[in-house]
C-alpha cells in the first residue's frame, strides 16, 4: 500500500510499504477514506520529536471503512464506517475506566522508553514516534487499529467524511481545551494560536458559555477565520502588543482563561525567541515556549491556563513566579478523545457546528509531501489539509 | 495511613535471606575457589612465557610463580593488606518492583498460584516444571542473552495475599523471591510487588557483580510485571507493526503468540469463573 513515511527533518515521502495485518485478536484493519495533516505532525517534519525512525508512517487523524477484524472484536464488522481516535486506549485499565483515555496504562508497547522520559507512560498514539508506541499512522491506504472494540466510533452515513473526520483529534482537542477552562458566566477566554485547534477552541468556548473570546495570532487568514467563523475579537500580535491589548479589552483584569493552542514551536518575536532558538540549537532546551510565557503574563489573577498545544520535553525561563503569585491553574494533557466522540457527534448531527469550516485544501495522498511543506510554511492561506488516499 | 506504609515496607524486606554465611574452612584463605583455579592457570601460562624469554622474561616467570602460590595456598597478601576477601559470600542484594493492576487481589493470586502457567504471563520466564509437591525448576531468559535455570522450594502461600520461594540448599546462588498482592486505596486495583533477594558467590567481587546485575534484574522484573498486567487487564500484549524493528523488549513480545498466551492463562481459571477478558465486551462508557 501507499503511505506517507518520515525519513528525517524536512524529509517525508510517499512510499510503498507492506499492508498492515491483524496481529492481536482485538485488532481491526481500516481502509482509509480521509486523513488530515495535524499541526503536531509538523513537529516531526521539523525534527522536534525524538525516537523517530526512518520509514515511520505518519498520521493520526484518519477515518474509513472496516475491512477486517480480529476474532475477539464484537463491536465492529467489515463495512462499518468509523472515525478513529488518535489516542490508543485499552478500555480496561484504571485510567480508561476513569475516562482518562489518553493516559491508558496498557497501549504503549514502548512504555519503558516513555517512563524514562516522563516517569510514567501515557497512551500509545498513531504515527507519533516510538516513544509513543511506534504504531504506524493513518496517512496511508490502510491502517491497523488495536483495541478495535474501544476506539473506533461508527458514524452515520448522512454525514460526510469532512463533517466527522475532525472528531479524531482537533475538534475534541479544542473542546477539551475550552472545557479545561471551567468557563463561568461572564468569562472572557483568550485563545493563542488560530490554527485548526485554536479555531475549535474558540467555537467550543462559546458553546460552553463564554461571554466573549479573544483570538491571538499573526497570520491574517487565520485571524480572519477566527473573526468570521468563530465570532472572536482578534489581535495580531506581530502588529500590536498582545499583553497590552488584552488588558485594554478586559478592563485591566486580563482574560479569565487563556488557551495555548500554539505549543512547542511558537514563532514569537523579540529577545526570548533568539534565546530559545540558541538553546534549542545546542539541545539545551527542546521546546520553545514563547506563547506560553505571554499567556501566563496576561492571564488574570486566579485564572486558568489551558494547554492543548503539544510540548515534549524541557523549557527555559518558565515564569513560575507569575503562576504562583497570581494563583493560576494549569490544565494540560493529550485529549481524552474517546470521551468526546458521542457528545460532539450529537452537536454535529444537531447542526450546531460543521467542523469542515477549517478545511482550506483537499489533496491526494501522493501530494502529501508538498502539502506538509505548504502547511508548515503557511503558503497559499493553508489552514487545514485533508488527504484522500 | 502511616501504619499501612510501614506494613508495606515490611513486605519488601521480609525476603531477606537468613544469614547463612558458610564458616570458612581455613581462616587464612582469602581467595575464592574459582579465582584460585584462575590464578594457577594464569600463573602457569605467565611462567612458561617468561622462561622462554630470558633475561627479562625471568621477571614475568617470578610473577607467574607468585600467582601459582596464591592459587594453591588460597592466600593473597595484597587482599590481606587491603582487608578484602573473595572467599566469603558476597553482600546480599535486594530488588523490589511494583505495579498496580486493575483487578482484585484474589484473581491475581490465582494466576500466580498456578506456577506452571506463569510462562504465559511473564515475559522472561520460559518454563516452570514441578519436581515434587514443594519443588519447582525454573528456566528464564536472563540479562545479556543468558539462559538461567534454578530450583526452588515453596516457602509461604497465603491465599489471596502472597507467595514466596527460596533457593534449594547448596544452590550456587542463594536467593529468595516473593510476590505479594495488596489492595490499593480507593478502588485503584491491586498493588503487585515482586521482591527478590540474592547473593552471588565470590565475596567482594561477587558483590560488585551482584550490584551490576541488580539494575538488569530490576528492569526484567518491571517488564514481567507490565506483561502480567497487560494480559490480565486486556487479554493481549500491545504490539506495533508496519515499521522497522523496535527495541528488543518489543521483539520479545512479538515472539510469544497471543493466542497461546491467552489459552495458557485461561487455564488458571475454572470454566464457571472465567477471567475478565473472557466476560465479553461491555458497552463503552462515554
Amino acid at each position: 500500500m501507499k503511505a506517507l513515511c518520515w525519513y528525517g527533518t524536512n524529509d517525508v515521502r510517499v512510499e510503498t510499504v507492506p499492508d498492515p495485518q491483524i496481529i492481536n485478536p482485538g485488532d481491526a484493519i481500516i481502509k482509509v477514506t480521509s486523513t488530515a495533516i495535524c499541526g503536531s505532525d509538523l513537529h516531526m517534519l521539523d525534527g522536534f520529536i525524538p525516537s523517530m525512525k526512518k520509514g515511520d508512517v505518519l498520521g493520526h487523524e484518519f477515518m474509513g471503512e472496516v475491512v477486517d477484524v480480529g476474532k475477539s472484536v464484537v463491536m465492529l464488522k467489515p463495512g462499518d464506517r468509523v472515525v478513529v481516535p488518535f489516542t490508543i486506549s485499552c478500555g480496561n485499565c484504571y485510567f480508561c475506566s476513569k475516562g482518562l483515555w489518553s493516559l491508558c496504562d496498557n497501549s504503549n508497547p514502548n512504555a519503558s522508553i516513555a517512563e524514562k522520559v516522563y516517569g510514567q507512560s501515557p497512551a500509545g498514539l498513531f504515527g507519533y514516534s516510538h516513544m509513543f508506541g511506534g504504531y504506524a499512522g493513518g496517512q496511508a491506504q490502510y491502517v491497523r487499529v488495536p483495541y478495535a472494540d474501544v476506539g473506533p466510533f461508527k458514524v452515520p452515513d448522512h454525514l460526510t467524511d469532512e463533517q466527522v473526520l475532525f472528531l479524531t483529534d482537533i475538534f475534541p482537542t479544542g473542546y477539551m481545551a475550552a472545557e479545561n477552562c471551567n468557563i463561568q458566566p461572564g468569562d472572557v477566554v483568550a485563545v493563542w494560536g488560530c490554527g485548526p485547534v485554536g479555531q475549535f477552541a474558540i467555537k467550543s468556548a462559546y458553546m460552553l458559555g463564554a461571554k466573549s473570546v479573544i483570538a491571538i495570532d499573526h497570520v491574517p487568514e487565520r485571524l480572519q477565520m477566527a473573526q468570521q467563523q468563530g465570532h472572536a475579537q482578534i489581535i495580531n500580535d506581530w502588529e500590536t502588543n498582545a499583553d497590552e491589548a488584552l488588558k485594554e479589552l478586559t478592563g485591566g483584569r486580563g482574560p479569565d482563561s487563556c488557551i495555548d493552542a500554539v505549543g512547542m514551536e511558537a514563532h514569537g518575536l523579540g529577545l526570548d525567541l533568539v534565546y530559545d532558538r540558541v538553546k534549542q540549537a545546542v539541545r539545551a532546551e527542546t521546546d520553545r515556549p514563547t506563547a506560553l510565557r505571554h499567556i501566563i503574563q496576561s492571564c488574570r489573577k486566579g485564572g486558568t491556563v489551558s494547554i492543548p498545544g503539544v510540548y515534549g520535553g524541557l523549557i527555559d525561563k518558565f515564569p513560575i513566579g507569575a503562576v504562583f503569585n497570581k494563583g493560576l491553574t494549569l490544565k494540560t494533557g493529550q485529549t481524552h478523545v474517546h470521551r468526546y466522540l458521542r457528545p460532539l457527534l450529537e452537536r454535529i448531527t444537531a447542526g450546531e457546528i460543521d467542523p469542515s469550516f477549517v478545511i482550506t485544501h483537499r489533496m491526494s495522498l501522493d501530494e502529501a509531501p508538498q502539502a506538509y511543506r505548504m502547511f508548515r510554511d503557511k503558503k497559499d492561506h493553508c489552514i487545514k489539509v485533508v488527504l484522500k488516499p | 495511613m502511616q501504619e499501612q506504609s510501614i506494613a508495606r515496607i515490611n513486605i519488601a524486606h521480609d525476603t531477606h535471606l537468613t544469614h547463612q554465611i558458610q564458616p570458612q574452612a581455613d581462616s587464612q584463605t582469602n581467595v575464592a575457589s574459582i579465582e584460585r583455579v584462575a590464578s594457577v592457570v594464569a600463573g602457569s601460562l605467565l611462567s612458561m612465557y617468561g622462561l622462554r624469554r630470558p633475561p627479562f622474561g625471568i621477571l614475568l616467570a617470578l610473577v607467574g610463580g607468585e600467582l601459582i602460590y596464591r592459587g594453591v595456598s588460597g592466600q593473597c597478601p595484597l587482599y590481606k593488606q587491603l582487608g578484602i576477601s573473595t572467599a566469603e559470600s558476597a553482600e546480599e542484594q535486594h530488588v523490589t518492583k511494583a505495579i498496580t493492576i486493575n483487578r482484585p487481589a484474589a484473581d491475581l493470586y490465582r494466576h500466580w498460584h498456578n506456577v506452571k502457567a506463569l510462562p504465559n504471563l511473564l515475559q522472561h520466564i520460559e518454563r516452570v516444571e514441578q519436581i515434587d509437591a514443594n519443588h519447582f525448576h525454573w528456566v528464564a531468559n536472563g540479562p545479556f542473552g543468558m539462559r538461567l535455570a534454578w530450583d526452588t522450594t515453596q516457602e509461604e502461600d497465603v491465599p489471596d495475599s502472597s507467595l514466596s520461594w527460596r533457593s534449594v540448599t547448596n544452590a550456587p546462588i542463594e536467593h529468595m523471591s516473593k510476590v505479594s498482592f495488596v489492595q490499593a486505596p480507593g478502588n485503584r486495583g491491586t498493588e503487585v510487588r515482586i521482591s527478590l533477594s540474592y547473593r552471588l558467590p565470590g565475596g567482594a567481587l561477587g558483590t560488585l557483580a551482584a550490584k551490576a546485575l541488580a539494575t538488569q534484574v530490576g528492569m526484567f522484573i518491571t517488564d514481567d510485571l507490565r506483561y502480567f498486567k497487560q494480559i490480565v487487564e486486556t487479554g493481549q500484549i500491545p504490539k506495533n507493526q508496519g515499521q522497522i524493528p523496535d527495541n528488543q523488549a518489543n521483539q520479545a513480545y512479538m515472539n510469544k503468540p497471543t493466542d497461546e498466551v491467552l489459552k495458557g492463562s485461561q487455564d488458571s481459571f475454572p470454566a464457571s469463573d472465567p477471567p475478565a477478558w473472557m466476560a465479553g465486551n461491555q458497552e463503552k462508557d462515554i
